[in-house]
């Protein structure tokens, strides 16, 4: 069974209907790549997955659980749940410019650390008053649960210390991360003092700092000058090792060749052919593909 | 009249300058926030309202402003001389002097900074690329934390400069208050001169108050914008 699975989806901006019903599915540890000519949608669809337009009509399921589905309107909150089951690198890096390397990095791990814990010691705050409430049990039950939660109601102050120690967690994984990209002497440089190469570098270990299932990569090289896309590509070159989930949108042929598992062609909104990267590129069968393949050989050969 | 007694008088008029300063600031501020997200609101009436309100307030003179807030309560209320039942209150309950007019100086003060500040707040907030919210987003974060951690130091970052022009600004508009017979700093000076006998000095010596006062201001927007120089976008 799949691990991942997106069934019909279809997007209009407009009179436009730009996804019109794209159904993919990639097994756990693949990569898959999207190709396809500007403006077929493969931008669309990367932004209807990770939540950030959303889809007319379709389902997304991931390990089993239903991620989305048109018919179902979720609350904001429970959307901030789902997105972060994927992470998603930009074609423009969009790092924050105030932070350093490294606080690029924990940002928003940090702040997800801190509402967890606060909002498990809420949990336990309601849980006592309504056994305080509670009149069906006997006291010395009551008296008993009582004491149980009251031991794991903490502090402010020890809510602060937790923080500090799960904090350490962050920065260990970050500094771990910064090792995987091989930035470790810029944690504390700013993104304007970096290169575009180093920006994407960082941009990719932040996505992955928040431990994603899914990687979306939304054309990671297009916006770099071609002496600096190699240091990036080797950067997700080793992420298939470490088996991650990725689904990459790119024009980088030769790469997708190289990295992929499953290769999609799409054109004008539809998935027009889609096979393991040798067919596709080797055998393509639709008029489209040969069309395309045949444009990009030709602008790599300028 | 001594040296000491003339600057005693023009420091008491450049208490009123520096009154209507910050008050102007501390009020006009929010309220330019509220019309800046007025203006980018989706709520289509609300947007249209507030446009042609600020291009109002943006398009005639300062002056003109102070004028109709001064004179229009009197002229729908059978000419009664509203403010100057205003001042009369404050006079004898409190001791204050013209503070009808000033009250209506800082109402019309607030109302047209606070519309300058609401087109450069939304240029500031609008200026910061739809990126960084969507990375915010992307991350988890929520709306409240992305605004707070990733866009409101861009915002005041790219703020600063015109914020520190339109500031600079207001020190100098303040003395349009006179216009209305409020005894601020020039109008200080300027009785000295048509007095008897005339004494012109006075009003030199006024602009240095106002060349320290900006000079300050330049001092203080020039640290805020170092200290915010520490990255580029
Ligand atoms: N927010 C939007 N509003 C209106 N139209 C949009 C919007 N976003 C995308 N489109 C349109 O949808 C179509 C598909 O755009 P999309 O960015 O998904 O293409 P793409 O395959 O990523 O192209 P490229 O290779 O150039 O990045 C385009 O015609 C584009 O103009
Ligand atoms: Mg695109």
């Amino acid at each position: 069974m799949a691990y991942f699975e997106i069934k019909n989806f279809e997007k209009s901006f407009g009179e436009t209907k730009v996804l019109k019903g794209i159904n993919l599915s990639i097994k756990k540890g693949e990569v898959l790549s999207i190709i396809g000519s500007s403006g077929s949608g493969k931008t669309t669809l990367l932004r209807c997955m990770n939540f950030l337009e959303t889809v007319d009509s379709g389902v997304m399921v991931l390990d089993g659980e239903t991620l989305l589905d048109s018919n179902v309107k979720e609350s904001e909150s429970i959307l901030r749940e789902k997105r972060l089951n994927f992470g998603l690198v930009f074609q423009s890096f969009n790092l924050f410019p105030q932070y350093t390397v490294f606080k690029n990095l924990t940002l928003a791990p940090t702040l997800l650390l801190k509402e967890k814990l606060a909002e498990k010691n809420n949990l336990y705050k309601i849980e006592l008053k309504n056994i305080k409430k509670n009149k069906d049990i006997s006291a010395d039950e009551k008296e008993k649960k009582i004491k149980e939660l009251s031991e794991k109601i903490l502090t402010k102050k020890q809510l602060q210390i937790k923080f500090r120690e799960e904090r350490e967690n962050i920065r260990k994984d970050c500094n771990n991360l910064l090792e995987k990209i091989g930035l470790t002497e810029k944690a504390s440089s700013y993104p304007c003092e970096l290169s575009g190469g180093q920006c994407q570098r960082v941009a990719i270990a932040r996505a992955l700092a928040l431990k994603p299932k899914i990687l979306c990569f939304d054309e990671p090289t297009s916006a770099l000058d071609p002496e600096l896309t190699g240091e990036v590509l080797k950067v997700i070159k080793n992420l298939k090792k470490d088996n991650t989930t990725m689904i990459i949108v790119t024009h980088e042929m030769g790469f997708a060749k190289g990295v992929s598992d499953k290769v999609i062609f799409m054109a004008n909104g539809v998935v027009e052919e889609e096979g393991n990267p040798k067919d596709v590129f080797n055998n393509p069968k639709s008029e489209k593909l040969k069309n395309f393949l045949n444009n990009v050989s030709d602008k790599d050969g300028e | 009249m001594t040296f000491l007694q003339i600057t005693q008088s023009l420091l008491q008029g450049f208490a009123l300058t520096c009154l209507i300063f910050f008050l102007t600031l501390i009020f006009s501020i929010p309220l330019g926030l509220a019309i800046s997200f007025g203006l980018m609101s989706k709520f289509k009436p609300l947007n249209l309202v507030l446009k042609y309100f600020v291009w109002i307030i943006r398009g005639i003179p300062l002056m003109l402003q102070i004028f109709m807030v001064y004179y229009l309560p009197g002229i729908l209320n059978n000419g009664q001389n509203f403010w100057g039942t205003v001042d009369k209150y404050l006079y004898f309950n409190f001791q204050i002097k013209s503070g009808g007019a000033l009250i209506a100086v800082l109402f019309s003060f607030v109302i047209n900074y606070a519309c300058y500040f609401s087109v450069i707040f939304k240029g500031g907030i609008e200026g910061v690329n739809r990126g960084q919210s969507e990375a915010g987003q992307v991350l988890g974060m929520t709306k409240k934390q992305i605004f707070r951690n990733v866009i409101l130091l861009q915002v005041i970052k790219k703020i600063t400069p015109p914020m520190s022009n339109e500031i600079i600004t207001l020190v100098k508009d303040t003395a349009l208050a006179n216009a209305i017979g409020v005894v601020e700093t020039i109008m200080a000076a300027k009785n000295f001169a048509s007095g008897f006998p005339p004494i012109i000095w006075p009003i030199f010596y006024s602009g240095i108050f106002y060349l320290l006062f900006v000079g300050i201001l330049t001092l203080l927007f020039g640290y805020i914008e170092k200290k915010l120089s520490f990255y580029k976008e």
